[in-house]
């Protein structure tokens, strides 16, 4: 695993949370479980295991070098996130609508966002997040369609997984960010140059 | 005391081959990849492919073509191949069932999954393979448990009711 990959993720991962935190007005903390290259099968194996349902936004981080960006949220804990982000009370939203959409799409935008600046103020490195894809589905079927969106894909996958801790409520989300063919050594060659 | 054997369960990732026999359960997730599920009543063994890509063919010269089971035909083979070394079946005595192929990710313009589907059809007719039942296409994710005591499989696609197959 390339070093700089390593430290431009965790650095990403701290401002997300921060932006995260600001958004919904509440301590957000986003946590690095895992910065690891795996196995196509075992990955996809385990995560087919949990089989929940999600609400996901998908979005290609296109620029110097391209990386895909995944963020779920169970669905009962898109409802939390969503009457965070409205200032309502908590339990406000039941059912899915375009509020409960709109509200993940945003979050994927934010986080994304807060990623590619990472990547070009800290490390000069530029980075454009594309609008995220929203899809309510299963969490497998998910994940599956936002490795796919690079068919040329290897067999071994290199991603970051991640957890959320949202101050005062149990919620369910992850992340992922899988960078392209080829991303890590160009990360490496940017690395050197600064 | 429960003395009712519970079934094991196996999971089948992407780009993944399991196999097995009665009174295994093999489950799967699928978006627009496929899962082939070809069963041996009279041995009552059977296995699964997920597969991803329609033909090796078609990324056999690039870096990252890898495993067989990623692609519909090299998959296909390789799948026949597991379930006759590990439990004899013969060819012929193979039924299909196919499910998936959905097109999830509506912005993207591309059908992987129609091609994964029409590449299945074409490797199991190539190899007289006879196709039973078949639930494929849609916009949603598809959930698949392959039940090697009878070879049913019920599939759920997400939003609706489970469909026994």
């Amino acid at each position: 695993m390339t070093q700089a990959f390593n430290l431009i993720a965790r650095r990403s991962i701290d401002k997300a949370s921060q932006v995260l935190s600001k958004a919904l007005r509440a301590g957000a903390r986003i946590e690095c479980v895992e910065i690891k290259e795996v196995d196509i099968s075992e990955i996809t194996e385990s995560i087919y295991q949990d089989n929940r349902s999600v609400i996901g936004a998908i979005t290609e981080l296109v620029g110097d070098t391209n990386l895909s960006f995944l963020f779920v949220a169970d669905i009962k804990d898109a409802f939390t996130l969503t009457d965070l982000f409205l200032r309502k009370p908590v339990g406000t939203t039941k059912e899915f609508s375009i509020y409960v959409d709109s509200t993940i799409q945003e979050i994927g935008n934010m986080i994304s966002s807060s990623i590619s600046n990472v990547f070009s103020t800290d490390f000069n490195v530029s980075l454009k997040p594309t609008p995220p894809i929203v899809v309510k589905d299963y969490e497998g079927s998910v994940f599956s369609e936002f490795v796919l969106i690079d068919e040329n894909i290897g067999d071994k996958l290199f991603i970051i997984d991640t957890r959320f801790f949202i101050v005062a409520h149990e919620i369910s989300c992850k992340m992922y960010l899988v960078p392209a063919k080829g991303t890590l050594e160009s990360l490496e060659f940017f690395f050197g140059s600064i | 005391m429960n003395d009712e054997k519970q079934p094991q369960i196996l999971f089948a990732g992407m780009a993944d081959i399991v196999v097995g026999q009665a009174s295994a359960v093999i489950k799967t997730n699928l978006g627009s990849c496929v899962a082939v599920c070809l069963y041996d009543a009279g041995k009552k063994a059977g296995g699964l492919l997920h597969c991803m890509l329609p033909k090796y063919q078609q990324f056999k010269n690039t870096s990252n073509s890898g495993k067989k089971e990623k692609y519909a035909d090299t998959g296909i083979e390789e799948l026949i191949k597991r379930l006759k070394t590990t439990f004899q079946t013969d060819e012929k005595n193979l039924v299909a069932k196919i499910f998936g192929g959905a097109k999830v990710l509506k912005l993207i313009s591309k059908n992987i999954g129609d091609e994964n589907v029409s590449s299945v059809k074409e490797t199991l007719k190539k190899k007289n393979i006879r196709i039973v039942a078949a639930k494929t296409g849609g916009q949603k994710g598809y959930k698949i448990d392959f039940q090697l005591q009878t070879g049913t499989v019920i599939c759920q696609v997400f939003g609706e009711k489970k469909e026994v197959f």
